[in-house]
């Protein structure tokens, strides 16, 4: 420690006040002496801005209070009975959100079956496969994809899509599996274009280029050595993707699939357009149905009465409920993987 | 309130002649990111119109050293410093203290030449405008002051209005330099101010130095032995947080007293 | 050819070849898919929507139905006032908590909370946002507004912007702040003064981009800013816009109706797409 320590002659060292120069005197005048205080523009600006990003989280929780207030007379009314009754009367104002439920779900699920290999080859395509210089025009295609609103998609669904898959789609796979088990009611009559199944395949086109993005920034997260090294060892592209990409990039893919479930959970226009708006439960996917944000698109403007109202308000709230838990499983895993890259 | 008597006093010492008055003292300076700490119990006194060089091995403090005195680390909550800091004899460390007086009083420059997204005159201008109430004419002329304190002002008279970033790096680490200077700060802080530039600037830069402790109090923080040895008056050396040795540049190269310093010296 | 090749090299490398082959040809499959899709969806999109391109489009309003004629200069203007002042509420809040993530996170856990729950509300249904903006404006205020609609959006905007501001900032060599910060200047001047104008280009792109996220936006609009069959600019009023007058449109029967939706799609897509082209522009040369 003290070899550490440098010493000074006391003279200079405890006494500077009295040891200096006359000059050295006029200087330490008022003029050296610091000023006290923080300024106060500085605490209210980051005050503020802190304020602000407190006010963001509380936008959040905001949005659930109002939603709970606002259903608070159907939560009393229904009770748990309404996420399990498939009633929907706004006339006798009895109100049950199973089929909008199971709706948004099957809508969503389908929407992953299709996005999900489809985002994964192209993001494979872009970062793998092809040269930089075409992967980037590629990709900034569909990220064109991500700018199109959903109301276009949805009326491209209805007036153009919907009328397709009835003509020429729905009629072959419905003979196709027809008196086949399970498959031959999934996929039974009738050939009307909307319906369940055209809503999923309307998600599909819609979270594709989003589950393309996170795929593609994940798998650039993989270093180079690491892909190389596996070529050098004389590895396929296609052995290379399944025992290096996925393995290393796993738990980020995962979060990219959920975080696309989410907004297929909550998007509303393109769904509203073409699922059919029909509060009951088909086998058939071809059969008309209806989704939460789809309902309350409909209906909220005509809703008329405290309960039909609040019961769309709830129907608000289980939604919230369902794509804030999707969507921070989904940052949770995606955070985790930004950690590890 | 205090500019002009500032500016003024200023003046006044760059006739005065060198002497060795403790402009800084460090007493037991301890400081720490997050828990793990990387001054120990550092005690150095800095004097007018001297260059001190701090030198050692990469990661020994130096730089923590110089970012404690003007107080720059608290840009980042996680790190602290402990103990005092006494600028004429008044601990900067201390809660109380207007950071922004204090940086006016102490500059500071950085490794990498950081002109700002403006002109090369709002540069040096920028600084002076936030600072002192002076004149469109005061500011002119103290920014040219400054230019020529700081060996530019012939190489950029006539571009004034010119981005500041379209210098080359060389120039660019002056004008960042003049930009300090034209404050009148009383202590001059220099980290590595020469290790981005190539070595026709860092001779130039080294001249400036040496030019500018007739006016400044300068701390140099630098990662070359031969530059310590040319221009600094007295030199500290440090290794992992803590002062090994302190002299004049001329003995502590000539005769280092401890065995880790002319280690160091002699691995050049 | 591949195949002779492996023939040639052996039977094991050869299966492997071949699985590295069809792999690669369903990953290009998926690639012309969705180019497939953009390229559907643009041509029918244009097909569509340019015979109803016309002069009258803006000069003249909403009709009813089954009536020749008309245009959407009510909605268009609408839009255009709605979508100003949600980016004038979306821009400085964004920004200011975006400035706060990179410059002031403090020591405490605010940053990384804002940062995780701005993600949340990134993907937050929009429609909920509606739903919630109705309640605390359209209710309190009794009547729809064009206000309201603003507000809703603006609370869309103000996650994107913080995104992609942040990332923006972030960006910047801390050597500047630090400098700026050692000329002894307050951290708000360092801000505005050094900071903003270091990032100007790349805050302009994450406003652009907000604006052609929130640009066609129709879900938040349906409950709050409603529609108006005539001509206004009060905010204070229900206010005519593009995507609401495209949903109703769209699902009605009326030919002249769907035309002028069409119309519509054609211009929201073009605003968007401009918007993102300019947005790239400014980013590229800041």
């Amino acid at each position: 420690m003290d070899a550490t320590t440098f010493k000074r002659p006391p003279t200079e060292d405890a006494i500077i006040g009295t040891s200096l120069p006359s000059s050295a005197v006029v200087e330490s005048s008022p003029a050296v002496t610091l000023k006290r205080g923080a300024s106060l523009p500085d605490k209210l600006f980051i005050g503020g801005s802190r304020i602000l990003g407190a006010a963001l989280i509380a936008l959040l929780f905001g949005i659930m209070a109002v939603l709970v207030f606002e259903s608070w007379p159907s939560l009393k009314e229904f009770g748990f009975g309404f996420i399990t009754s498939s009633e929907w009367d706004p006339v006798e104002e009895h109100f049950g959100a199973f089929p909008a439920i199971v709706g948004t779900l099957v809508s969503s699920v389908i929407a992953l079956i299709v996005a999900v290999p489809v985002s994964f080859g192209i993001a494979v395509f872009v970062n793998e496969i092809v040269p930089p210089r075409v992967g980037v025009v590629i990709a900034r295609l569909i990220e064109l994809m991500a700018g199109i609103p959903s109301i276009i998609y949805g009326m491209w669904g209805l007036l153009v899509f919907a009328p397709f898959m009835a003509a020429h789609v729905q009629p072959v796979v419905i003979e196709a599996f027809d008196g086949v088990p399970i498959l031959g009611t999934l996929f039974g009559p009738p050939p009307i274009g909307i319906g369940m199944m055209t809503a999923g395949l309307i998600l599909s086109f819609m979270v594709l280029p989003l589950i393309t993005a996170v795929m593609r920034d994940v798998f650039s997260a993989v270093p180079t050595v690491v892909r190389e090294a596996a070529y050098g060892l004389g590895a396929t592209r296609w052995e290379v993707v399944r025992l290096v990409l996925v393995p290393y990039t796993k738990v980020g893919l995962i979060g990219g699939v959920i975080l696309g479930f989410g907004r297929a959970l909550g998007e509303t226009m393109a769904v509203t357009f073409v699922i059919g708006n029909a509060h009951e439960l088909y086998a058939s996917l071809f059969m008309p149905g209806t989704s939460i944000s789809a309902t309350i698109a409909n209906e909220f403007s005509e809703a008329t009465g405290e309960m039909y109202s609040s019961a769309l308000m709830e129907l608000g709230l289980i939604l919230f409920a369902i794509t804030v838990v999707v969507l921070v499983i989904s940052r949770l895993l995606m955070g985790g993987m930004r950690k590890k890259g | 309130m205090a500019n002009s008597s500032h500016a003024a006093k200023q003046d006044h010492k760059a006739e005065a002649a060198p002497h060795k008055a403790a402009v800084l003292e460090l007493k037991k300076l301890c400081f720490f990111y997050g828990t793990q700490q990387s001054l120990f119990d550092v005690n150095l006194t800095f004097h007018r119109g001297q260059v001190t060089a701090l030198m050692g091995p990469s990661g020994c403090g130096k730089s923590t050293l110089i970012r404690s005195i003007n107080r720059i680390y608290e840009l980042y909550p996680n790190q602290r410093a402990a103990g005092e800091v006494l600028f004429h004899g008044a601990n900067v460390l201390e809660p109380g203290i207007d950071v922004n007086d204090l940086r006016l009083k102490i500059g500071m420059v950085f490794q990498k030449p950081t002109p700002f997204p403006m002109t090369i005159f709002e540069n040096v201008a920028f600084g002076l405008k936030r600072h002192y109430k002076m004149t469109p004419a005061e500011i002119e002329e103290r920014v040219e002051w400054a230019l020529t304190k700081s060996a530019l002002w012939s190489e950029v008279k006539d571009k004034l209005h010119k981005a500041g970033t379209a210098l080359s790096g060389g120039q660019q680490q002056r004008l960042c330099i003049a930009r300090t200077v034209a404050l009148k700060p009383e202590v001059l802080l220099l980290d590595e101010p020469t290790s981005a530039l190539d070595p026709l600037s860092t001779v130039k830069i080294e001249e400036l130095v040496r030019e500018l402790r007739q006016d400044f109090t300068i701390i140099l923080v630098s990662h070359n032995v031969n530059q310590a040895r040319r221009i600094s008056d007295e030199t500290v050396f440090m290794e992992a947080g803590r002062v090994v040795e302190v002299r004049k540049t001329s003995e502590l190269f000539g005769s280092p007293k401890d065995q880790r310093t002319k280690i160091f010296i002699e691995s050049f | 050819m591949q195949i002779s090749i492996n023939i040639s090299a052996g039977p094991s490398i050869s299966a492997r070849r071949i699985k590295d082959w069809v792999f690669s040809a369903l990953c290009f499959l998926a690639a012309v898919f969705g180019i497939g899709v953009l390229a559907l969806i643009l041509y029918c999109l244009l097909k569509l929507g340019l015979p109803g391109l016309s002069l009258s489009l803006f000069t003249e309003s909403t009709p009813p139905p089954s009536v020749e004629g008309g245009g959407l200069a009510n909605a268009i203007v609408g839009t255009l006032i709605i979508t100003g002042i949600a980016m004038a509420i979306a821009a400085p809040v964004g920004i200011l908590i975006a400035t706060m993530l990179v410059e002031f996170p403090g020591k405490g856990k605010l940053a990384a909370l804002v940062r995780f729950f701005n993600d949340v509300l990134l993907s937050a249904p929009s429609i909920l946002v509606g739903l919630f903006t109705y309640a605390f404006m359209v209710r309190t205020l009794g009547h729809f507004s064009g206000l309201a609609g603003s507000v809703a959006l603006a609370f869309i905007a103000i996650p994107m912007v913080v995104r992609t501001a942040e990332g923006v900032l972030a960006l910047l060599p801390v050597q500047v702040r630090e400098a700026a910060v050692a000329l002894g200047i307050p951290r708000w001047k360092v801000t505005v003064l050094i900071i903003w104008r270091a990032a100007a280009g790349g805050i302009v792109t994450a406003i652009l981009l907000a604006t052609a996220r929130i640009t066609g936006e129709t879900a938040p609009l349906l409950f709050t800013a409603l529609s108006n069959n005539f001509f206004t600019g009060n905010p204070m009023q229900p206010m005519a816009n593009l995507p609401v007058v495209m949903f109703n449109y769209a699902l009605s029967p009326y030919e002249n109706w769907q035309n002028l939706a069409w119309a519509g799609a054609i211009l929201i897509t073009v605003s968007i797409l401009g918007l993102s082209v300019v947005a790239r522009i400014f980013f590229r040369t800041r």
